[in-house]
């Protein structure tokens, strides 16, 4: 790894650290391997979303041209929104390509994301299915995206109905993941979710 | 330049691990790209500051700030910022090997340089200085250069310690019971030779008494496989020997018979029972066994019962028998035959009777079953309580003499 991007991220290292997010646990790193070339990050939910009270882990991949390009990131945690593949955690985010600038930290990249959370850009999708619902149907959006960050983030909000309806499926014999996927893209019709599973 | 490139790490090296030497800028004479102090500081038209290598590498490939996105021309846009390469070298640091007793006083830019060459820096001193793992006393040889290394092993490794760990505490165990009864375990695995299959070394007692405890235990598995092996052997040796002995004993028996020479002492055994059994049935008759006049000669037999004329009387006769050897042998029987009761303490009191053979009797002819039917004797031999009274009957027994000699 090239010298100047090892040097940068131990430095960084100790900027998050020593930051106030994380003193509020809003944000946080950590080295995974000993060469500072993948790093662990983990962002909370921001409040007033349907991600509130749920933790969400990033892989961070630091590459050897950092700062001059940007670090490879995407959530490893599952997570119902539209700039985020529900399926590969891939992010679309402008800052993570094209509008990278070498004065960019770990620290300013983590804030950006949560603040991706609290304002999504459906316009820019990374999920088609999700953005169209985001778009057509809000509030079966925010109940998806709750449900979600239940499941996989440790969030609050359990939803009843919801985990009913995976449950038949699983009882069927459908992957509990695969469920879910079918269930939220099908604004939680049993016949369309099933129909579209055993088609 | 090897020494030299060794130096080099070892100095970075130490900078980044201890915190203290690690002295981040202030923010106006830090490099937005590298965090590091402005080296060469350059400044841009939208007034942000880089070290020049810095930003010629980033607008070689991007055309804005890094700082704002503001477009930014390679050769328009980016001037020497003198005033503030002034302003860093008027910095003064204090080396940070300041602790180990350097005084130097440094602009921030040399400090790198000076920590190359500066004689109070620390040599990253081999194994014995790396920290190590605090499991090492239960045998975990890893060493660390710094803390966060060393708990990330501490992390990853719990099974391995916990292995360690209970390793350490069977081998506790096995020493503290080791060193009470070593010796008498020595003595006594000394005292069981192990079985010849076995390895004999197996038995030694060595340093680790697990092994040893295990192989006794082996051992004395095996012996007792052994003796019990044995033991079974035995066994069967000796149902043999007693299975000959009886053979033996009835061979002996019949010799006894064969070589009496013709006079045979027959002892009736549980005389009274057999009296009683006798009195109920008169038809009860006791023969003895088959004696021989000679080694190849007649062979007879005595017969003991009640008289059919009068129960109270015993009869004693004599019965001539088949033997193997009658072709060789005159017929009718000649001879004489004596036979006495014995008394058991008084050979005065013996009562006996001697009678001739009567060679036109039946009794005497050669026989043609294997016991001739005909008997020759004394019907009235003597009365039974006369038995009982004068003492003939020693210990429930009774003891009658035959004599027969052919002549």
């Amino acid at each position: 790894m090239a010298n100047i991007a090892a040097q940068r991220i131990k430095r960084e290292f100790k900027e998050v650290i020593k930051s106030e997010e994380v003193a509020k646990c809003a944000i946080k790193v950590e080295l995974v391997n000993d060469n500072y070339t993948e790093l662990k990050g983990e962002i909370a939910g921001p409040p007033d979303t349907p991600y509130e009270g749920g933790n969400f882990i990033l892989e961070i991949k630091v590459p050897e041209t950092y700062p001059f390009n940007p670090p490879k990131v995407r959530f490893i945690t599952k997570i119902w929104h539209p700039n985020i593949s529900s399926v590969t955690g891939a992010i679309c985010l402008d800052i993570l390509k094209d509008q990278w600038a070498a004065a960019m930290t770990l620290r300013t990249v983590l804030l950006s994301l949560q603040a991706l959370l609290s304002a999504a850009e459906p316009d820019d999708p990374q999920d088609a299915v999700v953005a169209k619902q985001f778009k057509e149907n809000a509030e079966m959006f925010h109940l998806t995206a709750c449900h979600w960050t239940n499941i996989y983030a440790g969030g609050p909000s359990v939803n009843k109905d919801f985990d009913d309806k995976i449950k038949k499926l699983v009882e069927m014999g459908v992957d509990e993941h695969e469920a879910r996927v079918a269930l939220s893209s099908y604004n939680w019709d049993m016949e369309r979710a099933t129909e579209q599973l055993f088609s | 330049m090897a020494g030299n490139s060794n130096n080099l790490n070892l100095a970075q090296e130490s900078c980044i691990s201890d915190p203290d030497q690690l002295q981040a800028p202030e923010a106006r004479f830090e490099c937005p790209i590298c965090l590091a102090w402005l080296r060469d500081p350059m400044q841009t038209s939208c007034g942000h500051r880089f070290c020049r290598k810095c930003i010629q590498s980033w607008l070689e490939r991007e055309k804005a700030c890094p700082v704002d996105n503001k477009p930014l021309d390679k050769d328009n846009d980016i001037f020497p910022d003198n005033f503030t390469r002034r302003e860093i070298s008027q910095q003064r640091l204090k080396c940070p090997n300041i602790i180990r007793g350097c005084s130097e006083d440094l602009s921030p830019l040399d400090v790198e340089a000076h920590l190359l060459t500066c004689k109070y820096g620390v040599p990253k001193l081999p194994d014995n200085e790396k920290l190590r793992c605090s499991f090492v006393a239960f045998g975990c040889d890893s060493k660390f250069e710094d803390e966060p290394e060393q708990q990330r092993h501490l992390e990853q490794e719990t099974q391995k310690h916990l292995m360690l760990l209970s390793q350490a505490y069977s081998k506790l165990i096995l020493n503290n019971s080791a060193s009470t009864s070593s010796a008498a375990i020595a003595e006594q695995a000394n005292f069981w030779d192990p079985p010849s299959k076995n390895d004999s070394n197996a038995m030694q007692i060595s340093s680790n008494s697990n092994e040893s405890v295990h192989n006794l235990l082996r051992s004395l598995y095996e012996k007792i496989v052994v003796l019990e092996q044995k033991n079974r052997e035995q066994d069967i040796i000796m149902a043999n020997m007693s299975e000959q002995i009886a053979s033996l004993n009835l061979t002996v028996s019949k010799l006894s018979l064969r070589y009496c020479n013709g006079c045979y002492l027959w002892s009736i055994t549980d005389f009274k029972n057999k009296i009683n059994q006798m009195r109920v049935n008169h038809q009860i008759m006791h023969y003895s066994p088959g004696f021989y006049t000679s080694t190849y000669g007649y062979k007879l037999c005595i017969r003991f019962n009640l008289s059919p004329k009068d129960p109270t009387y015993v009869a004693i006769l004599i019965h001539m028998m088949k033997s193997e050897h009658d072709n060789s042998l005159e017929w009718p029987f000649t001879g004489r035959i004596s036979v006495t009761i014995v008394h058991p303490l008084d050979s005065f009191q013996n009562m006996r009777e001697t009678m001739m053979t009567r060679p036109e009797l039946e009794a005497f002819k050669r026989p043609v079953q294997d016991l001739n039917p005909r008997g020759f004797g004394y019907t009235e031999f003597v009365l039974i309580e006369d038995l009982f009274a004068q003492g003939f009957i020693d210990n429930n027994n009774l003891v009658i003499k035959v004599n027969a000699q052919p002549v």
